[in-house]
């Protein structure tokens, strides 16, 4: 496929514009985790139906979000990568005190029936981690992320060699228009910190971002991953895709091909991403989503075998670019115009 | 400030841990919508769940699990009202794929199946139907399971997977005549727009036989105490089921299937299911019973205005109140001892709102001079079947309903 390679190439050239575009847009915010003092009010449609006496509302509204995961470092990722997509990690830490049996049979359950995408020879480690758990969480009062040091990576580099992450990424994360290099800003940390690692072991194979990865400490990466990740910064006013391919990837994203697996089902609702584990493809980059796909299709990309790999390669061309030219769109500041 | 309103703030304050403070070791597994933290006291622990405003058109919740979503509500929730509010009614999913926009012009429900008429009902169709209404508490199967001894898997609540509303809707047998039930049907199943994440899993579903599905009490519902459903409550319309457990109780339903046979999907006969013995139960280990799906709600009654936190003078008229249920029938007694069940006093019972529903019961007991007061209480419903005084136990943690006992401090 053609975006590949020059794309890629276009897009390192690009590196001085990208830095002034950071620059020009005075708009970045880093979020502030704060509790949430009431509910939020749901946006309820204006539709209403009425019969009988009672009038029913078209309600649409979303569900916290929660980025939280398995703790343990190195040892919970294989619980963190094959759970996480289905359910979130608080039911499974506040069980008691269960026999490896015991949680042997939860395990092997969420393999079939519940048919949970990850191979057999994860159990023993996901075992390990469970039967543990109580010790995990008693020592997992661990370093905190520094967010400030993250951003003097981005913009500095380290000096153990990595390059700014700006250079591509830009400073708030959205990257630029070329869409070779994804945006990364609010992507969850343990999801951007899991690809650097597989960056670096190679289980994501990247000539630009292999060798960058591997620059990074354990703590740079955490570091580096929190900044981006509490950035909420703007979507870029790209110019809309074509009307009828982003239809039919809305169809793909929502409805899914033939046999009804669609993109929203794990990667949440119009692609808001399901953090931690699950990366947002609303407003990512057309380019980056088509090539990643490929990389999937190819075998590049081995850090998903038994979802993103298979369901890739499922996909034909037409397919790919469709589901990328629907989610670029999803958060544009044109996306009304569009229509 | 009325004296039970003091034990009931007593509690909440010892109960209702503040965020200061405790969240280092733990800062990884709590997101930050947290508002505080609540101490479920569970035997032997974990029992420390955060406290959250963060879910929509749903007040403060104790959050069992984010995704999919299961709620507890508080328990001083309970001593208000025996109507428990839309906003505090627990929460429970199987699936993470929920849909967090729902249009109401748009919505149909499908009949389909056994029937001579397939039928896709929109939501004006359904609201053009007889009304009904009735009472009913719709508890979860597993509620309090984190209370089970030993322990076992699954959802950890403690007693808060239960509520009670006045549910408006129309009769499901009146649905089912509109499609047209064919000779040799022999159950319904019912499927909501919930899905799992994963493909091949198998989807929620739950069956009733057909004369149940057809008793005239099984409803629709598109009404919870006068108003539409929240979204995480099963919006638009939720099947109730009076007198048996959550699990029938299918949210967000979409589909009714009218089956010719015995209905094998993985929620009815593999899911859900307690060994066919006396309440259920069996011992720990033990293997080689029939097992039968969960059903008819059995007996409960609970204490609301004390708890063992609750101090009281010595000699002191202490005024004792809770909740109960018959189950699958009515109240017919609520009972109170302290003298370690070797007695049992009347209580009085409040207003009856139906047999499915809540029902408030209260009394006095005069404290002793010293030492501590100990009470249970004992509802027997209306077909004479009374709370066991030991608990059951069974490897789902399902249909828990021993006597409860709280032990009152006297200082």
């Amino acid at each position: 496929m053609a975006i590949s390679a020059s794309a890629i190439a276009r897009g390192a050239g690009a590196t001085a514009g990208v830095i002034l575009l950071a620059i020009a847009i005075p708009t970045r915010s880093i979020a502030q985790p704060a509790p949430v003092a009431e509910s939020p009010p749901p946006t309820t449609a204006s539709s209403s139906v009425t019969g009988g006496g009672v009038t029913l509302h078209s309600v649409s509204l979303q569900f916290p979000r929660t980025d939280h995961f398995f703790p343990g470092g190195s040892g919970a990722n294989a619980i963190n990568n094959d759970c996480l997509i289905c359910h979130s990690a608080g039911m499974v830490l506040d069980q008691a005190k269960l026999s490896r049996a015991d949680w042997q049979i939860e395990v092997e359950k969420m393999r079939d029936p519940f048919k949970a995408p990850f191979p057999a020879e994860d159990i023993p480690t996901i075992l390990d981690y469970l039967v543990n758990i109580k010790n995990v969480m008693s020592q997992s009062a661990s370093r905190q992320p520094d967010t400030k040091h993250g951003a003097v990576i981005v913009a500095q580099g380290t000096a153990a060699g990595a390059p700014p992450c700006a250079q591509c990424h830009a400073f708030n994360g959205v990257s630029d228009a070329s869409g070779a290099f994804p945006r990364l800003a609010g992507q969850p940390a343990f999801y951007l910190a899991g690809q650097l690692r597989d960056f670096a072991s190679g289980v994501r194979a990247s000539a630009i971002m292999s060798p960058v990865a591997k620059a990074l400490s354990l703590d740079d990466i955490a570091d580096v991953t929190a900044y981006f990740a509490a950035i909420e910064a703007p979507f870029l006013p790209l110019k809309p895709g074509d009307r009828a391919l982003v239809n039919r990837g809305e169809e793909l994203a929502k409805a899914g091909g033939p046999e009804g697996l669609h993109c929203d089902n794990c990667h949440g609702p119009g692609g808001s991403g399901e953090p931690p584990v699950i990366p947002y493809l609303s407003g990512q980059y057309a380019h980056y989503i088509t090539f990643t796909l490929q990389m999937w299709q190819e075998g590049f990309r081995k850090n998903s075998p038994d979802a993103m790999a298979v369901i890739a390669k499922k996909l034909d061309d037409k397919d790919i670019l469709a589901v990328a030219a629907y989610y670029q769109q999803v958060n544009s500041p044109l996306k009304a115009a569009a229509k | 400030m009325s004296v039970s309103e003091r034990l009931t703030s007593a509690l909440d304050r010892r109960r209702f841990l503040q965020r200061g403070g405790i969240i280092g070791g733990i800062a990884a597994t709590f997101p930050a919508w947290a508002d505080s933290y609540i101490d479920l006291d569970l035997p032997g622990g974990p029992d420390r769940r955060e406290l959250t405003t963060a879910f929509p058109q749903k007040g403060q919740m104790i959050v069992q699990r984010t995704r999919p979503p299961l709620l507890e509500t508080p328990w001083n929730v309970y001593d208000r009202s025996v109507f428990t509010p839309n906003d505090r009614f627990f929460v429970r999913w199987h699936w993470a794929v929920i849909p967090e926009a729902l249009d109401v012009t748009a919505f149909r429900l499908a009949v389909r199946g056994h029937v001579n008429q397939p039928l896709s009902l929109s939501l004006p169709d359904l609201l053009s139907m007889p009304h009904v209404d009735l009472v009913a508490v719709c508890q979860c199967s597993g509620n309090s399971r984190g209370l089970f001894q030993p322990r076992v898997s699954g959802a950890q609540w403690q007693n808060g997977a239960m509520g009670n509303a006045r549910w408006t809707g129309v009769r499901l047998r009146d649905v089912l005549d509109r499609a047209g039930v064919k000779a040799g049907a022999v159950a319904v199943r019912s499927s909501g727009l919930d899905n799992p994440v994963t493909e091949g899993a198998p989807k929620f579903m739950k069956p009733l036989d057909i004369d149940h599905a057809r008793d005239g009490e099984v409803m629709l519902a598109f009404q919870m105490n006068g108003e539409q459903l929240p979204l995480l409550n099963g919006f638009p319309i939720r099947l109730i089921v009076p007198g048996w457990y959550a699990d029938y109780w299918v949210k967000m339903l979409a589909l009714l299937e009218v089956l010719d046979a015995p209905d094998e999907n993985y929620f009815e006969k593999t899911a859900y299911r307690v060994p066919d013995t006396p309440h259920a139960s069996v011992k720990p280990g033990q293997t080689g019973f029939k097992t039968v799906p969960v059903s008819r709600l059995v007996p409960r009654s609970f204490f609301t205005n004390v708890t063992d936190a609750t101090t009281v003078k010595p000699g002191a008229v202490v005024p004792v109140r809770g909740i109960a249920f018959g189950g699958d029938s009515g109240v017919l007694r609520v009972e109170l001892s302290a003298d370690d069940g070797r007695s049992w006093q009347p209580t009085d019972l409040g207003r009856d709102e139906g047999r499915y529903s809540f029902r408030q019961w209260s009394t006095q007991i005069t404290a002793p001079r010293s030492g501590a007061l100990t009470l249970q209480v004992r509802c027997t419903n209306t077909n004479g079947e009374a709370q066991p005084a030991e608990p059951s136990w069974n490897g789902g943690g399902f249909m828990r309903n021993v006597i409860e006992r709280v032990q009152l401090n006297v200082v």
